[in-house]
């Protein structure tokens, strides 16, 4: 690589630039203040965040640059909005979690942006070594929320096994990037992808195996099925804020990374073995997502904490997401996450409210009868809680019919797949509903406290709700705008022509 | 068989054999005589007479202290953990000792009868059947040369804290453990402003090679030393800073006055190695001025010219004799810092290293860089 | 590579010095071992309690910035190497900012560990 010709553009990367430099502000003001600046930080991260999804929009269409170490494509562009959006959402919901239970403010924020680096880094890896190096960023700063309730011996659980289990699970991405790039001898995605096309791969068994361990690298960061097992303790220990950050904002810049690497670099059948490992990846994949789906689905159902109940359907919904990879294309994957990012997001503020300091009211036998005590939020719950179960209006439908309705037009192979995901639907909103039973038609339990709102709190769920009702009704310009991003980025799946 | 005898390899290696032992006893020796020197400099400071029996002068006491080391009990207490305990006192003086090679002590110099000796050596081999052919007539005042010869020797001297870590906390004692702590935690605390200092004269060095960076500083009659700012005077004030630094750090490096906590008498007895006798407390002891000497080394090659001086380019073998001084010098200072200043206190040693030093040192950076970007 | 290997001759030249040496005090000391003599040495006193006892974490703290800052300083040596170079092949203030950025960054945190009380030392 000569230095002369990197093709340096900061303007590049000038989101993960502005989001980097907000958590650096962030970190010296809540340093360099004696009793810490909640509010402040706020602000500042919120400002940050603003100018970063600015700084998306402005993007050129497309590019490479840094020696292909950042790309700009519509995969990109769309993720990081979703990504942004979940950490504004994040950063709304933080001031009132951070208040109410008492916590030191400062480095939550700062966490939250480096996350969003991190996450943002990863949406725009233009190779392997940015690939990991965004992974790392967002898994570390995760590992840190997740305990930041630091007294509490559930968050200690859930940061510990989440920091094992998650470096476990980095070791297999990185041995699997370091295989790959011994089959290939390069880790640039699109020169893997131009090497695999043209046949000149090395040690083709090399480049299965470095495959296949990055998938599993990918699983667990996705949180799918047989990877799975370490989502519910997670979710149920980390705060429940915490929560739902790390299972939108990671899960989809994850899904932003493993598109590029396998739906774009290993997405070549030009010569042989471009079309085996096309073929094995792919099969890999639909046999995890029915897994994912079942698992998550049938176990959410036996849950008696609505936290854990979510973690299963957290998993669940990765399967669904999972059923578009196999058209090769990224239009509805990026769909599903960016409505399932806000109808979970949703779901988990409203949970963190009604669950009260310390996360003491997470069962649902504790929302007994709080229907009409206290109409908003519960109604919002309902809502995200029947977004997730994929009933029309909302999010959730659109976005299941949207991937459903993909994979049947463009893979026809694999029909059975949508069918199970559609069989997994309907199964799902039992264990939807029963929340929403009980809310409203049980008799109330007693020490019941009626929460108080935040005016970000307030906004935040505004947001979430707008959304889910917005991407349910209206989301013709949405599916247009990435119909036109599928044909600029023209990843070509074959699967019909075998 | 016979071209394996006559490969150049086996020449080579036992060429580096050869001199390895002979700058082994060089070092040995000094710091045997270091120590001597050390008592009877603080005598003469203290007002007293220091060792003057064994010998004239008390020149043998050095070899006295040996046959008194080696006879002493070997003592191994009840409750040590054996192997770690065993193994620490090697840890620490094995790459101490490493650093040796890299030593540049001078220029290409001619070896007085090295013609006739390589003769000598060319016939012998030849009589048992072997083609050498041995050229000594100019030999290389090191054993070797590697272009990451700086790195070697912070890697390597950074290795010693495992073996004091590990001697503190086998040998079971409370002394010996919290003296293994803070000489651990004082070490790497130090080790960090002694490399950024490093950084700074780096910029107008340019390479990492010892003997490289000692023969770059042979302009002006033999003076143009990096402490002076190297190819530019401009960059003196960040040169200076950065002897200031490293030599603070290299003292705080190798726990000596007075930075001496880890052996604090008068808290931790005799810190890491309370419970180390005989021989065992021997080898920590010659790493502790092996140390001493290879950080006076690089002071000497990095700031002060290495073997440069003048009439250098004249009579090569003055360069050894300017190198030598010039570590004589810095290992003078050691003792006199002895000889006079008082002990830091532990946070007192902490905040200096921390607070001041490594700002400092990060400071000296960006003014090296910017006086780089302008002058250079 | 061949200027390596004497790094491998000296490292069993010394190793062997230093095994010979404690073979020989081994072998070459008189032992006349006591209960009393075999115990850690507490001032003459019997120990109280056992040695390997829980420090103050502050030592591990001091381990990590270590990590930090030296992972800077290896990455400061070789653009240190490479700096009279780099200024003549690409623009200097260029060269200048990139590494004064790394520099910033790292400043930042050391600003942050210093305002967090990472240094405080006589203070618990």
């Amino acid at each position: 690589m000569q230095i002369e010709n990197l093709n340096l553009n900061y303007g590049a990367v000038a989101p993960e630039i502005i989001a980097a430099v907000t958590g650096v502000i962030s970190m010296l003001v809540d340093a360099l203040s004696p009793k810490g600046a909640r509010k402040t930080n706020a602000v500042i991260s919120l400002v940050g965040l603003v100018l970063a999804l600015l700084a998306v929009v402005r993007l050129e269409p497309s590019g490479s640059y840094f020696g292909g170490m950042v790309t700009t494509d519509p995969v990109r562009v769309f993720f990081s909005v979703i990504i942004l959006l979940v950490a504004i959402i994040a950063v709304l919901l933080a001031g009132q979690f951070l208040r109410d239970e008492g916590l030191p403010p400062g480095e939550f924020f700062t966490l939250i942006m480096f996350a969003t680096t991190g996450m943002l880094l990863l949406a725009s890896a233009g190779d392997l070594v940015t690939v990991f190096l965004g992974l790392e960023i967002a898994s570390i700063t995760t590992y840190v929320m997740a305990g930041y309730r630091r007294y509490d011996v559930r968050a200690n659980e859930s940061s510990l096994k989440y920091f094992l289990l998650g470096s476990f699970s980095t070791a297999f991405m990185l041995y699997g990037m370091a295989l790959t790039y011994g089959a290939t001898g390069n880790t640039n995605i699109a020169a893997i992808r131009a090497i695999i096309g043209e046949g000149r791969v090395e040690h083709p068994a090399l480049l299965l195996i470095g495959a296949a361990m990055m998938l599993v690298g990918f699983g667990f960061k996705i949180a799918s099925a047989p990877f799975h097992l370490w989502t519910p303790d997670v979710y149920e220990g980390a705060p429940t804020i915490v929560t739902g950050f790390m299972g939108t904002g990671p899960k989809a810049a994850v899904f932003a990374a493993f598109l590029r690497v396998f739906a774009d670099g290993f997405n070549v059948t030009a010569s042989p073995i471009g079309a085996q490992l096309q073929s094995t990846w792919i099969s890999a994949v639909a046999v995890i997502a029915v897994l994912t789906m079942t698992i998550g689905n049938v176990i959410a159902i036996s849950q008696k904490n609505i936290k854990r109940m979510l973690a299963y359907s957290s998993i669940a919904h990765a399967g669904y997401a999972l059923v578009g990879f196999v058209t090769g294309d990224f239009a509805p994957v990026a769909f599903y996450m960016l409505a399932y990012s806000i109808m979970s997001l949703g779901a988990f503020a409203v949970i963190q409210l009604l669950a009260r300091a310390g996360d003491q009211k997470t069962e649902i036998a504790d929302y007994a009868g709080i229907g009409f005590e206290t109409p908003a939020l519960s109604f919002s719950l309902a809502i995200f809680l029947l977004s997730l179960g994929g009933i029309p209006p909302t999010a959730g439908f659109m976005s299941k019919f949207f991937v459903f309705k993909t994979t049947w037009d463009a893979a026809p192979h694999y029909r059975w797949l949508v069918i199970a995901a559609v069989v997994n639907s309907i199964i799902s909103i039992y264990y939807y509903l029963y929340p929403i039973v009980v809310m409203f038609f049980r008799p109330l339990a007693p020490g019941f406290i009626k929460p108080r709102i935040a005016t970000m709190t307030t906004v935040a769920l505004i947001l979430t709700l707008v959304g889910t009702f917005y991407l349910g009704l209206l989301p013709n310009r949405l599916m247009n705008a990435l119909g036109q991003g599928q044909k600029a980025v023209a990843i070509q799946p074959r699967l019909g022509d075998r | 068989m016979q071209s394996l005898f006559n490969s150049l390899d086996l020449q080579f290696v036992l060429g580096s054999l050869i001199k390895i032992a002979i700058f082994w006893i060089f070092i040995m020796l000094v710091v045997a005589y270091m120590v001597y020197a050390e008592r009877r400099v603080l005598a003469v400071i203290q007002n007293r007479l220091g060792p003057n029996r064994v010998g004239w002068q008390g020149l043998l006491q050095p070899f006295a202290d040996l046959i008194k080391f080696i006879f002493k009990e070997d003592l191994v207490p009840l409750a040590v953990n054996k192997a770690l305990y065993m193994m620490a006192p090697v840890i620490v003086l094995v790459p101490a000792m490493m650093v040796l090679i890299v030593y540049p002590f001078g220029p290409e110099v001619p070896l007085p009868f090295g013609g006739v000796l390589s003769q000598l050596i060319n016939d012998l081999t030849a009589r048992v059947g072997l083609n050498w052919n041995v050229d000594l007539r100019t030999i290389n005042l090191y054993i070797t040369n590697f272009n990451v010869g700086l790195l070697y020797v912070f890697a390597m001297t950074s290795l010693g804290v495992y073996g004091i870590v590990i001697g503190g906390w086998a040998s079971n004692s409370k002394y010996s453990l919290l003296g293994g702590l803070r000489s651990s935690a004082q070490m790497i605390s130090y080790e960090l402003a002694m490399s950024l200092s490093v950084v700074a004269v780096l910029i107008q060095i340019g390479t990492l090679d010892l003997n490289e960076i000692a023969r770059g500083q042979g302009d002006w009659f033999g003076l143009r030393w990096n402490i002076f700012g190297g190819p530019t005077l401009a960059m003196l004030p960040s040169a200076l800073i950065a002897f200031v630094i490293y030599l603070i750090s290299a003292i705080a490096e190798t726990n000596r006055v007075p930075f001496d906590l880890p052996e604090a008498e008068t808290e931790l007895v005799a810190g890491f190695h309370t419970e180390y006798s005989s021989l065992k407390f021997a080898l920590f002891f010659m790493a502790e001025y092996v140390n001493m000497t290879t950080v006076s080394v690089l002071a000497t090659t990095l700031f002060l010219g290495g073997w440069q001086g003048p009439f250098v380019e004249q009579f090569p073998w003055l360069g050894i004799v300017y190198f030598l001084a010039k570590v004589f010098f810095f290992l003078f200072l050691y003792i006199w810092l002895r000889g006079t200043l008082p002990r830091f206190r532990y946070d007192q040693l902490m905040n200096f290293g921390w607070k001041i030093l490594l700002p400092v040192a990060l400071f000296n950076i960006v003014l090296a860089s910017v006086l780089g970007v302008l002058f250079l | 590579m061949k200027a390596y290997v004497p790094i491998l001759i000296v490292f069993i030249f010394v190793l062997g010095f230093a095994v010979t040496n404690i073979v020989l005090s081994h072998l070459v000391g008189k032992r006349k071992n006591t209960r009393a003599k075999l115990i850690p040495y507490e001032c003459g006193m019997d120990p109280v309690g056992s040695a390997h006892q829980r420090f103050s974490v502050k030592f591990y703290l001091v381990a990590m910035l270590f990590i930090l800052f030296d992972i800077e300083a290896v990455f400061l040596l070789p653009w240190a190497v490479v700096f009279r170079d780099l200024i003549q092949k690409l623009s200097r203030p260029f060269v200048f900012l990139e590494m004064m950025v790394f520099v910033a960054v790292l400043l930042v945190g050391y600003i942050y560990v210093w305002k967090k009380g990472l240094f405080e030392w006589n203070r618990s």
